[in-house]
């Protein structure tokens, strides 16, 4: 299978069944994604399939052959993936980090429009877990990230 | 050997060649311009100038880390001393986790491994930074024959500036002499004076923790994402019930896809021979085995759908956390409870603090509260599942990859399950996803050496617990029944009888049972349980204090297993001591904010002065808005970990299901002495958090020897959404000599703030946590 990541062209060879989860992580070696839970609970696992942010450890691998997918390692890529983590550092928003990943590939979705996004719609957007509880930083980091669009 | 993919080998090669790579292992990875360095190996010539800190020939610092960055920004906090010392600017620091079993040279002589817990990084490693930095710079000097002027610059005696880099090779075998210090908190010149600290104290305009650039790109590398070539996946399934074995002449055949089953045994504490640091070895009989596959998700599978042969006693049916409370109900009224052990045996009564005679006391007194408290077994959920990657080497090393929080205590398990010296053993601290202290323990590394071991020789090994397992087979905070009886006398308003007896097990009894009183050989179990009750911020306050542990059976061989969970003693004292406290208050007609204010407000105690502010400044601050219609308020106070800590929250009832929310908290600190003002808040934030959580929903159940949490869908944490507005006053006398731990400060004050205002809002008074036991989440 071809596999089209962070826009690049990768060949997979591995059971068609495989969730994307695990083709990044255990044969690609792109570890940013990562395992929480694997039943799509979480979101730590999340990465943008045609630029929508998805679970994705239960998802079938061929699923997504000849979609775009894009990993946290190449979100730096669009203007809303700079903003988040540029504010992500500005506002020293992760304590262990591991949920981060997957936040910043919804994050990343918010901060690109006309409007800054509300607590509401953040809220909404937003369901990841933390256990390290860094959701205030969070928030404070996505609406400020809005402010940073075109300056990163 | 050539790595070809991203993994890198961090470690610092010594000049005295104490630390051995894996033989011409080179990292293809670029230095990039993050503060975390992850590659010891791609310097051409490192220059170590003592056993912590490298000057690198960009002039850029390294400090050495080996213990657990959990998240708690403690790898910076310690390098913010090490670079105030050594006079560097922060943005020349990079920070980088290596093997333990190196010792610093000259001055300190110590091992710059160690275990993370009991909120005590900053407490007992500050000192140690200090003495590194100025080390590093006295040498510097020495060696130049300059002095140290700022920036890692020297100015030397000719008039120029010269960096730090160009003396780093001469620096290093350069001998000084370090000052004397009085006591373990004086520093005198030329340690840096507070008035001239540029990095220490200082907030996010100077400080950035050095592991956050690569936690929002992806780059960061937990246990989880280790790569090697040739690593193979294992992972785990331990047997569901408690107590069953496994005949190792019915290990399953490995299934298709997969190489190997590996049965495994625990890690239990059964070496009685003292004098060998820990007392864990691998139990005599097999309990879980490991399912070895080219990938996780294979593994995964086939280790979920094997079909294993499991030998139960009879007696794990009938192990349920319904009998161990019905044991604990009975052992809290007992007057028969033995008060000495044996040689072998431990006492049943551990007397905690005893002060006065507070059965007495509570006897005569005017106004009382005897109640009992009940508190659950809590898993601790870390993000990142338990994992470890061991590979035994032909030349009779082996090597271990771990997120850990205590890389010297995995360097011994790896050395004495695969039968080595443990100089022959290397570990490779990784960034932790999450603590919480169940990564203090070594069982899982235990099992991924023996794994390791059952492979062939040079094959690494990644030990992977899916979360269904972590969950079922945490080591969790110890359920605790207990019982508050506290006086007061509402003429003086002072607290005449404080009396808390606390039923539980033991994780530290567990851990090592074998410790026994010097003058009398009997067994003498720590009372780390009742810390909380012990030391609480009431102790100066009242002449009569009975604290007491009744020991559940914590023998390691016989038990349910416990573990130390955040805040481990407190967590369930805070919510015993703070509940009795305000149901006093009741009893009296008091307002429990008063009549907590009135047992210290006229103490001239430094202590007490300050535990005043820190209650104050949380009222004020939830008193800056408006008590909403349907909202009440409570509030809980601590001074465990030697910080001063209080909060009040603000609850309603949800709207939709009338179940208790939590709108507003807020919390003030004083840990005496604050090296990182923006890290404190945020151990504050998160710990709130947590504690909501786990006052919420967090509970464990055992049910005929098997654990019931499975996944996030019956182990419920709260969300974005569900998350209080904040305000976190963070304060400090800057004395040194005060300085207390943070991490684990904000968790036990959540369950009696909460179940505090619950009843101020509802006059219902919640004794037993969680609020809403049983709850599920999706996704």
């Amino acid at each position: 299978m071809t596999l089209n990541v962070n826009g690049q062209n990768m060949a997979v060879n591995c059971d068609p069944s495989t969730p994307l989860l695990w083709v990044l992580r255990d044969i690609l070696n792109l570890t940013g994604s990562k395992y929480g839970c694997g039943v799509e609970i979480c979101k730590a696992c999340s990465v943008w399939i045609d630029g929508s942010a998805e679970k994705v450890c239960l998802l079938p691998v061929k699923d997504v052959v000849g979609r775009q997918i894009v990993t946290v390692e190449g979100v730096s890529a669009t203007p809303g993936g700079r903003q988040i983590q540029q504010a992500w550092v500005d506002k020293q928003v992760p304590q262990c980090g591991f949920c981060q990943s997957g936040v910043i590939m919804f994050a990343s979705r918010l901060v690109s429009g006309s409007s800054a996004p509300t607590d509401a719609q953040i809220d909404t957007a937003i369901r990841n877990i933390c256990v390290c509880g860094t959701y205030p930083r969070m928030k404070e980091a996505i609406k400020y990230a809005w402010t940073l669009k075109g300056k990163v | 050997m050539t790595v070809t993919d991203t993994f890198d080998s961090p470690m610092l090669i010594s000049r005295r060649g104490l630390i051995k790579g894996a033989a011409g292992a080179l990292a293809l990875f670029t230095i990039d311009m993050s503060p975390l360095r992850r590659v010891g190996s791609a310097l051409a010539a490192p220059d170590l100038v003592n056993g912590w800190i490298q000057i690198n020939a960009d002039n850029t610092v390294t400090v050495a880390f080996c213990a657990g960055e959990l998240g708690q920004g403690i790898m910076t906090g310690l390098a913010q001393w090490a670079a105030e010392e050594l006079m560097v600017d922060w943005g020349q620091v990079r920070a980088e986790l290596v093997p333990p079993g190196r010792t610093l040279a000259a001055s300190s002589n110590t091992d710059i491994g160690y275990g993370t817990g009991g909120s005590k990084g900053m407490v007992n490693r500050y000192g140690h930074m200090r003495k590194a930095g100025l080390e590093a710079r006295l040498k510097l000097q020495q060696a130049s024959g300059g002095t140290a002027v700022g920036g890692g610059q020297l100015q030397l005696t000719d008039g120029s500036t010269q960096p730090y880099s160009a003396f780093a090779a001469a620096a290093v075998s350069q001998s000084v002499t370090m000052p004397v210090q009085a006591a373990a908190s004086s520093f005198p010149a030329p340690f840096v004076q507070p008035e001239a600290f540029k990095i220490v104290g200082k907030g996010t305009d100077v400080v950035r923790r050095l592991d956050i650039p690569d936690k929002v790109n992806g780059k960061a590398k937990y246990g989880l994402d280790v790569r090697i070539p040739g690593m193979v996946y294992a992972v785990v399934k331990n047997c569901p019930t408690w107590s069953g074995t496994l005949d190792p002449a019915k290990v399953p055949a490995p299934p298709a896809g997969t190489s190997k089953v590996v049965p495994l045994k625990p890690w239990v504490a059964i070496d009685s021979a003292l004098g060998l640091g820990t007392p864990m070895a691998l139990g005599p009989a097999f309990n879980a085995v490991a399912v070895v596959a080219p990938n996780t998700w294979i593994a995964k599978n086939a280790a979920a759908a094997l079909t294993v042969s499991w030998t139960i006693p009879a007696a794990a049916s009938k192990m349920s956390s319904t009998t161990m409370l019905t044991q604990a109900q009975s052992l809290i009224t007992s007057t028969t409870l033995t008060t000495t052990g044996t040689s072998t045996t431990p006492p049943q009564l551990i007397t905690a603090e005893k002060v006065g005679d507070a059965p007495a006391a509570f006897a005569a007194a005017p106004v009382k509260v005897d109640q009992y408290y009940q508190l659950p077994n809590i898993p601790h959920v870390m993000m990142e599942v338990p994992n470890a990657t061991v590979r035994v080497n032909a030349d009779g090393t082996a090597e271990c990859w771990a997120p850990t929080q205590s890389p010297p205590n995995a360097r011994i398990a790896v050395a004495k399950v695969l039968g080595i010296p443990t100089a022959n053993v290397t570990v490779y601290p990784q960034l932790c996803g999450g603590g919480l202290g169940r990564r203090i323990d070594t069982d899982v590394i235990a099992q991924a050496a023996q794994v390791a071991k059952a492979m062939p020789v040079g094959t690494p090994v990644m030990l992977v617990w899916p979360r269904e397992e972590d969950l079922a087979h945490d080591q969790p905070r110890p359920a605790v029944y207990a019982r508050a009886m506290f006086g007061y006398d509402p003429a003086t308003a002072k607290l005449t009888s404080f009396n808390v007896r606390n039923v539980s097990q033991s994780p530290s009894y567990q851990r090592n049972p074998f410790k026994v009183d010097k003058n009398t050989g009997l067994r003498a179990p720590s009372a780390d349980n009742v810390e909380g009750a012990k030391n609480s911020a009431y102790k100066r306050a009242v002449a009569n204090i009975l604290v007491e542990h009744v020991l559940q059976n914590s023998d390691p061989m016989t038990s349910t297993p416990t573990g130390y969970w955040r805040s481990v003693g407190a967590s369930t004292m805070c919510f015993v001591v703070e509940s009795a406290m305000d149901e006093l208050a009741a009893a009296a007609g008091v307002d429990p904010f008063t009549l907590r204010r009135n047992l210290l407000a006229s103490s001239t105690d430094p202590a007490d002065i300050r535990m005043v502010a820190v209650m104050d400044s949380a009222k004020s601050m939830i008193e800056l808005q408006v008590l909403p219609a349907g909202s009440a308020r409570g509030y809980a106070i601590s001074e465990a970990f030697g910080t001063k800590a209080a909060v009040a929250v603000e609850v309603t009832k949800n709207a939709v299901d009338g179940t208790l929310q939590v709108k507003r908290v807020a919390l003030s600190v004083d840990p005496g002495f604050v090296v990182n003002p923006d890290q404190v808040r945020a151990q504050m934030e998160g710990g709130i958090i947590h504690g909501i959580s786990s006052a919420m929903w967090g509970r464990l159940v055992w049910s005929s020897g098997k654990a019931n949490s499975s996944n996030f869908s019956n182990t419920r944490v709260l969300r974005m959404a569900e998350t209080p507005a904040m305000q976190i006053d963070v304060r400090s006398s800057g004395n040194l000599a005060d300085i207390g731990g943070t991490g684990e400060v904000p968790v036990p004050l959540m369950a009696p703030a909460m179940a505090n205002a619950w009843f101020a809002l509802t006059a219902t008074r919640v004794r037993v946590m969680p609020f809403y036991p049983g709850a599920k989440m999706s996704g």
